[in-house]
């Protein structure tokens, strides 16, 4: 401190002033009348106003879930082929020339009051909104049908349908409860890679060999007499994979010895699907 | 050589003409106060420090007014913001002194550095899909009249949730005005700003009511 006094502030008594130590004086004198305005107008400030604070408020959001069930209309033991991969898709695979029951109600663990689902399918244009579903409200059910084999997705969607409230009409493209849904869906030639059981088996019980090119149908009169292990590839357009074991009597109905998912029931996550 | 002290002439010479200067000036001074001043009778003066008090109160659940202090929650905690939800907080700003200030309402809003997921997976700031809007009445009356229906308060909340203040509104002393501040979730708010996951997305919020005295 010393040091520095001598080197920017000390005057000699009959010595000549430094241009150094002026300007250093100079400098501290300016400082000094900055730091008393400046105290002057915040004392003024903080007398002249007010300011009253809140605490710190959280806004959080809710969200929707749903829980699907897809039955086949006649039979509600037996369950649609459902896929779901990280419990966030609600999907079925459907098949032609079967009415399916579909439930859909809003989940327990919802936190939204309200939402809807999204109903659409793998090459088909339409896409369906149902009814609002309230939370902790009566389940909406209703039947639907596919021109061809696809895989049909629910998608949760929280808030209200920009269709709910408009007057009903054919073709509005939203489903209320009872009512039966036909989604047109574009036939392809190659099937999905689930290798399933076909609703249809043609088989001949005498020749347990292979046999190619069978078409569907008519498993009323073999099916009876060939009691297993028959091995019948089937090269129409909709399964092009070998189908082994058939069900012998109730062929339109065979889906249900490979199924190997769980059927679509608990509300979770889903993906993204267009909503139209 | 005898050694001869110089008399101090100069030093003389200038002591009295500072004298004469400043003696001059005195003249002057006093003069020209004479000329120009008069004398009346005694005037009794008071001074007195101001009173300057601002009072805000938030309006509960059972129609009381509840005082704010730095940690009052003023919206409803256990509110989940969904298409369609709005939620209106209503305040009520008192002049509580003797003299006129300019109040402002501002909002404060915390950023999220941490987005949520929403159902396709992709992440969002839940502050980007709501709106706010904060209007000012001079009795509650007139409130209560705007807000009336939902669709008239969603009207208000027009803005997106950010730091906003007011503009200035005056206030005389012993005045009362009313606040209504608007915070909804716009019904198109669609599944992108719905979330999935354990990461609950919120908004910290803060109010903020300031006055400073009107000069006069």
């Amino acid at each position: 401190m010393r040091k520095l006094y001598h080197e920017f502030f000390y005057i000699p008594q009959h010595g000549k002033i430094r241009e150094k130590v002026m300007a250093a004086r100079v400098a501290v004198v300016a400082l000094i009348t900055v730091v008393c305005l400046t105290a002057m107008s915040l004392t003024a400030f903080a007398y002249f106003s007010y300011n009253v604070v809140s605490g710190t408020n959280r806004i959080k959001a809710a969200h929707f879930d749903v829980d699907v069930t897809v039955t086949v209309a006649d039979e509600p033991q037996q369950t649609a082929r459902s896929v779901r991969s990280n419990a966030v898709t609600h999907t079925a695979v459907l098949q032609p020339g079967v009415t399916y029951t579909v439930r859909v109600r809003s989940a327990d663990n919802s936190t939204a009051q309200t939402g809807f689902v999204i109903v659409s399918a793998q090459n088909s244009d339409s896409c369906y909104h149902t009814q609002q579903l309230r939370k902790g409200g009566e389940a909406t059910e209703f039947y639907l049908t596919v021109t061809a084999e696809t895989t049909v997705t629910f998608l949760a969607h929280w808030g209200t349908s920009s269709r709910s409230g408009t007057p009903a009409q054919p073709d509005d493209l939203y489903i209320t409860q009872g009512e039966s849904v036909a989604l047109t869906v574009r036939a392809t030639t190659t099937t999905t890679t689930a290798p399933t059981t076909q609703t249809t088996t043609t088989v001949t019980a005498t020749a347990p060999t292979t046999v190619t090119t069978q078409t569907t149908t008519t498993a009323t009169t073999a099916a009876t007499t060939a009691p297993a292990t028959q091995t019948t590839t089937t090269a129409t357009a909709t399964v092009p994979t070998t189908v082994t074991t058939q069900e012998p009597t109730t062929a339109t109905t065979a889906a249900t010895t490979t199924s190997t998912e769980t059927a679509v029931t608990t509300g979770t996550t889903v993906t993204e699907v267009s909503d139209q | 050589m005898k050694f001869q002290r110089k008399k101090p002439y100069k030093r003389i010479a200038l002591a009295l003409s500072l004298c004469t200067v400043f003696v001059w000036a005195m003249l002057g001074t006093g003069a020209s106060l004479a000329w120009f001043t008069d004398t009346s009778e005694e005037i009794t003066n008071l001074f007195h420090v101001a009173d300057f008090e601002l009072a805000v109160s938030h309006r509960t659940d059972v129609g009381t007014w509840e005082p704010i202090d730095g940690k009052t929650d003023v919206f409803d905690k256990e509110a989940l913001y969904e298409p369609g939800y709005v939620q209106v907080v209503y305040l009520k700003v008192e002049n509580k002194g003797d003299r006129a200030f300019d109040f402002r309402t501002a909002v404060s809003v915390t950023k999220n550095n941490n987005p949520a997921i929403n159902v396709f997976g992709r992440p969002f700031f839940l502050q980007d899909h709501l709106r706010f809007g904060i209007a000012a009445y001079d009795t509650f009356a007139e409130v209560e009249r705007a807000m009336q229906t939902r669709e008239a308060a969603a009207a208000i909340a027009t803005e997106k949730l950010n730091n906003y203040t007011t503009d200035a509104a005056a206030l005389a002393a012993g005045q009362t005005a009313f606040v209504a501040l608007v915070v909804q979730m716009p019904a198109s708010a669609g599944n992108e700003a719905h979330y999935r996951g354990d990461t609950v997305p919120q908004v910290e919020l803060g109010i903020i009511v300031n006055a400073t005295q009107q000069r006069s």
